[in-house]
């Protein structure tokens, strides 16, 4: 298994490689170039802006722009924001967290209810049950997500003021309950999508199995129905999920932007809007980086998981 | 046969009456109401419902009901022409890898990995950042380019799903006899392609293509939202609801508009996407 | 404040010398501030490895004389007026020294990189103590400030990206002031129990450029009669809820001193005069309702930067404006990279017709930069690309004259010739709207750079709430 992990992250290697060239050319073909931050100041004069351009060595031909990121990239240094001359990296340590701890409640919220819903409505496959899941899947399925969140704000927020509008904590407030309370309704809207999908493919990735031959022969045993699925259904079934799940999380990720632009969220999603309007080149490379690299990580996730449930599978 | 199948699934066949209704009323609703940029300074920001202006006004007097039908025009066109285009681009890179594998498969396979590994929202706020207020797309009248501009954003960031759905069935079916027969007797790839392997992947494509264009509206509507999309004065979907979220704590009903009008739509997309399955690929029901 | 009249400031030769006395005051560390930190903030501005926004004014300093810890006698090469408004920050020397002499690559001083940037020392009523990026950064009342201890303990400031956000965060009580609220949010604000709403004009203005480079705009007929077809008054009270007032000229109406009210008059709106105006330029009007000249119509672009609402909306209203006398507007917004950018930015390389945004003006009247015709870019930023010799004259005169009386004079001519030239039209001057909790006491916003928080020691929680 070891020796699996390594080469699959060995061979993503030259991936990111293609990635990172492909952002680099879009970054340097937008408006201003990576200097915009500083031309837009009418008040900086030519001349400095020629040092400048000198000194971040983007008098340089591309390639070697390139070479020159790619090195400091692989020293860990992404550069300082052109904004707050803040170091790249100490500006996406102090936001990341912030970004993991709404995605990560988002997720395991998304699992837990779209697993329980999709084997629910497979077990009562054909009752009212199941039919309001199936709607109320198309439904979560084919909502604008940023509507979605901007009712929720209306709602909740500000007409019932029965949870706070945004912001991690309140003003000196550090407990877990004050945090619980700022996370439900990002939470909420992020995970809407990911419940209706997952729920849909949990349902029919149940139903294939409960048909097979095996559960049957359980059932003909005299197992009793929970058992049955608890213990042989549920487990194949959710061999195939696993691996739609994890190919979800960039999605979570990017739709991190809307939610962290809606609730006032200090994370990633913000920070990257942000330092777009800005022009801000170093902090966007650096986060488009970050997210292609997770993309990359999770979809290996994907497959170990998928070695780790299905006893079929194995990787030497 | 299809048809009827497709009959037999009723929620589809709702759906396929509503879209049909939001449709018409996009094309033939602002022909009799006022100009959607018929501004009246006297009369603003007004909510209780008339016989001139069903919606109420927004905040420059504009009639709200003749610009989210306007809108609906502008946001049913860029959601169909990007997903033509993905569908296209997909179509075609699936095609060629699928059909001529080996090295080609291997880059064509590459390049859509790469793809699919920038999260698709930034990537989209990055080329829209880059592009906007340029001239990219020649031939079209200089008050269309900005919707072409965002079609064409969209469509070439999202093809990466159909290429890869293209190249599984022409892996399969170019295995297949009447494939092996009509290369033996000297068939030319574009030919086989066109005639025979295109046509015989056309069911998951067609699905695919229509669950497409629900997932176009709702990029559009989410870069404009975000304010990287279509530009005033010219409405979509999304850039009301951004407008109307400035005004929330004033006018809050400005916002629920335009969410329904998109939730409409891709719900029905969805579920016409949902019956073209079953109906047009009988395996495939879950 | 040193002035010709009070002695602090001298003629020297062709230059001039003004003498600061310093307060008795100390930095947050505990070490006095001094002179010596006076003249360290000039090297920095003067320092070429440092990336500064500006040297403006800094570059026109001979040379700083610091007699004793609390005397600074800055020389100027040449009599440079506007002078006062320099050195409105002073840097800690004992702290950034070593900072701007370290060079992390040649030619590129660690100055911009300093971790004080981050954790800043300064001399004010409250002090650092914590930044939590994209949150919150808090300050602490500094018991040795100069002028008393600050009433209260903490002052955190929320970041808050979201206007509905915030809007909710002040009517639950989680912020107490809410600066610079959304306009849009006025009425229900009014509404809103337990709360003040501070409405203080402000030094920024609304302002549609003409590119003068434009053969159409060229002509002054046209650039007034568009001034005129605009009704600055119906903007101001439908989109700005009478909040942002009509402007008339590039000084503001604050600065008394300058100010010259006669231009109200001159550019009033005034839709059939616009319409005589384009007439008699020679621009007919053709049967689908735009004039037109040698058979092509009048038709201008506005750019302004995307995604500004109130802006979008004035854009929107000036087209109706602007098609009741004729004019065909299409509304061409960019990212404001795209507008203010070098060298490709549309105002910077002139491929605008109109520009809509906004200035700031100053205290000083100083405003070369913007009508000198030695100021077109490259140079500078007369982006509408005027000329007028008088004008050339008076703002090169207005730099030089020190005497207030006579400085009023030059610029108030100066208002009255751009008014007939028109190379500009003053939209609306800015309003901004601070909402403040009642149990805040001693809240008095300040529209100059000083900010809201000039007097934040006077503040105070009224006691009981």
């Amino acid at each position: 298994m070891g020796a699996y992990i390594l080469r699959r992250l060995l061979t993503s290697l030259p991936l990111l490689l293609g990635v990172t060239l492909l952002l680099f050319c879009i970054m340097h073909l937008m408006p201003g170039g990576p200097l915009a931050a500083y031309t837009q100041n009418p008040r900086v004069r030519p001349e400095d802006l020629e040092k400048i351009k000198h000194i971040m060595g983007l008098d340089q031909p591309l390639y070697m722009q390139y070479l020159y990121w790619l090195r400091s990239l692989l020293t860990g240094n992404l550069g300082n924001s052109l904004f707050t001359g803040q170091a790249v990296t100490e500006m996406i340590a102090s936001f990341l967290p912030n970004t993991l701890v709404l995605m990560g409640t988002s997720f395991i919220v998304s699992l837990a209810i779209g697993v329980f819903l999709g084997v629910m409505s497979a077990v009562k496959q054909y009752t009212p049950f199941d039919f309001g899941v199936t709607t109320f899947a198309f439904i979560g399925y084919s909502l604008p997500v940023f509507w979605f969140g901007v009712m929720l704000l209306l709602l909740f927020a500000a007409q019932l003021k029965w949870l706070p509008s945004g912001g991690v904590h309140d003003l000196g407030e550090t407990g877990l309950l004050d945090l619980i309370e700022h996370l439900v309704l990002p939470v909420t809207m992020l995970s809407i999508v990911s419940v209706a999908s997952w729920s849909r493919y949990m349902r029919s990735s149940m139903l294939e199995v409960i048909r097979q031959e095996y559960v049957r022969t359980a059932r003909a045993k005299g197992l009793d129905e929970f058992r049955v699925i608890g213990r042989h259904a549920f487990r194949n079934a959710l061999v195939p999920v696993v691996t739609i799940i994890a190919l979800a999380l960039p999605g979570i990720f990017g739709g991190a932007i809307m939610t962290e632009t809606i609730f006032a969220w200090p994370g990633i999603g913000r920070l990257f809007f942000d330092s777009l309007g800005r022009s801000d080149y170093p902090v966007i490379m650096a986060i488009l980086t970050i997210s292609a690299a997770l993309v990359v990580v999770s979809n290996i996730l994907a497959d170990i998981a998928y070695a780790a449930l299905d006893p079929r599978i194995r990787y030497d | 046969m299809v048809l009827r199948r497709f009959l037999k699934h009723r929620l589809a066949v709702a759906s396929s009456v509503m879209l049909l209704v939001l449709v018409l009323g996009a094309i033939i609703g602002p022909w009799f109401l006022p100009a959607y940029d018929a501004q009246d300074l006297s009369n603003t920001n007004q909510l209780v419902p008339t016989l001139a202006h069903p919606l109420g006004t927004d905040e420059l007097g504009q009639d709200v009901l003749a610009r989210l039908l306007y809108a609906g025009r502008i946001s049913l066109f860029v959601g169909l022409s990007a997903a033509v285009l993905g569908v296209l681009i997909g179509t075609l890179i699936g095609a060629i890898t699928g059909y001529f594998g080996k090295w080609i498969d291997t880059l064509g396979m590459r390049m859509t990995d790469m793809f699919l590994c920038i999260p698709l929202l930034m990537l989209l706020l990055v080329l829209s950042n880059f592009t906007r207020g340029k001239t990219l797309v020649p031939f079209i009248a200089p008050e269309l380019q900005q919707l072409a501009l965002i079609a064409v954003i969209i469509g070439a960031s999202s093809w990466m799903g159909v290429a890869r759905l293209v190249r599984g069935e022409f892996l399969s079916l170019r295995e297949q006899e009447f494939i092996e027969a009509s290369r033996s007797v000297g068939g030319k790839s574009a030919w086989i392609i066109t005639r025979h392997l295109i046509p015989n992947a056309m069911a998951p494509i067609f699905v695919a293509a229509t669950l497409q264009v629900g997932e176009a509206i709702i990029l559009e509507s989410g870069l404009s939202f975000l304010g990287m999309g279509i530009q005033p004065p010219v409405p979509s979907w999304g850039n009301m609801l951004s407008n109307a979220q400035q005004y929330m704590i004033a006018t809050p009903w400005l916002a629920v508009y335009p969410g329904i009008m998109i939730f409409l739509t891709v719900v029905s997309i969805n579920f016409i996407g949902d019956g073209l399955r079953d109906a047009l690929d009988p395996k495939l029901k879950s | 404040m040193p002035t010709l009249e009070n002695k602090g400031v001298k003629l020297e030769g062709k230059g001039m010398a003004v003498t600061y006395k310093l307060r008795k005051a100390t930095w947050h560390d505990g070490r006095p501030v001094t002179s010596d930190d006076v003249k360290f903030t000039w090297q920095v501005y003067q320092d070429p490895a440092v990336k500064v926004t500006s040297r403006d004014g800094y570059d026109k300093i001979k040379a700083i004389d610091t007699p004793d810890a609390q005397t600074v006698v800055v020389h100027f090469k040449e009599i440079y007026a506007p002078y006062l408004g320099l050195f409105g920050g002073i840097f800690p020397r004992h702290l950034l020294e070593a900072d701007l002499k370290k060079q992390d690559k040649p030619g590129d001083s660690h100055f911009n990189q300093s971790a004080w940037n981050r954790a800043p020392v300064g001399s004010g009523a409250f002090k650092f103590k914590e930044w939590v990026p994209g949150d919150h950064i808090t300050y602490e009342a500094n018991p040795a400030y100069y002028r008393g201890k600050p009433k209260v303990e903490t002052i955190v400031f929320k970041i808050i990206p979201d206007e509905n956000n915030a809007y909710t965060q002040l009517q639950a009580g989680a912020i107490d002031i809410y600066q610079s609220a959304a306009l849009t949010q006025y009425d229900q604000l009014k509404q809103m129990s337990g709360v003040v709403i501070h409405e203080t004009p402000s030094l920024s203005y609304e302002h549609l450029d003409f590119n003068l480079a434009n053969p159409v705009l060229a002509d002054v007929k046209v650039r007034r009669a568009i001034s005129m077809a605009i009704n600055r008054e119906e903007i101001s009270a439908k989109i700005y809820k009478g909040l942002y007032k009509a402007a008339y000229s590039d000084q503001s109406p604050l600065n008394t001193t300058y100010y010259e009210p006669a231009v109200e008059k001159l550019s009033a709106f005034d839709p059939e005069g616009a319409k005589k105006l384009l007439d008699e330029a020679g621009w007919t009007m053709g049967a689908d309702g735009f004039r037109a000249k040698d058979g092509k119509q009048l038709k201008l672009g506005i750019a302004s930067t995307s995604g500004r609402k109130p802006r979008e909306l004035t854009e929107q209203v000036m087209k109706s404006y602007l098609k009741a006398v004729g004019i065909n507007l299409e509304i061409n917004n960019v990212p404001g990279p795209k507008l203010f950018g070098r060298p490709d930015g549309l105002l910077y390389s002139g491929q605008y017709d109109l520009g809509l945004y906004a200035w700031v003006s100053n205290i000083d009247p100083n405003n070369i930069f913007l009508w000198n015709s030695k100021q077109h870019p490259p140079a500078g930023q007369n982006y509408t690309r005027y000329s007028n010799p008088e004008v050339d004259k008076l703002t090169e005169a207005g730099n030089k004259t020190v005497n207030t009386a006579e400085r009023a004079k030059i610029y108030k001519r100066i208002q009255l010739l751009l008014a007939q030239d028109a190379p500009m039209m003053p939209l609306l001057v800015w309003t901004t709207l601070n909402v403040v909790n009642q149990r805040i006491e001693g809240f008095k916003p300040n529209p100059t750079s000083a900010g809201n928080l000039w007097n934040c020691h006077e503040w105070s929680i009224k006691q009981g709430s």
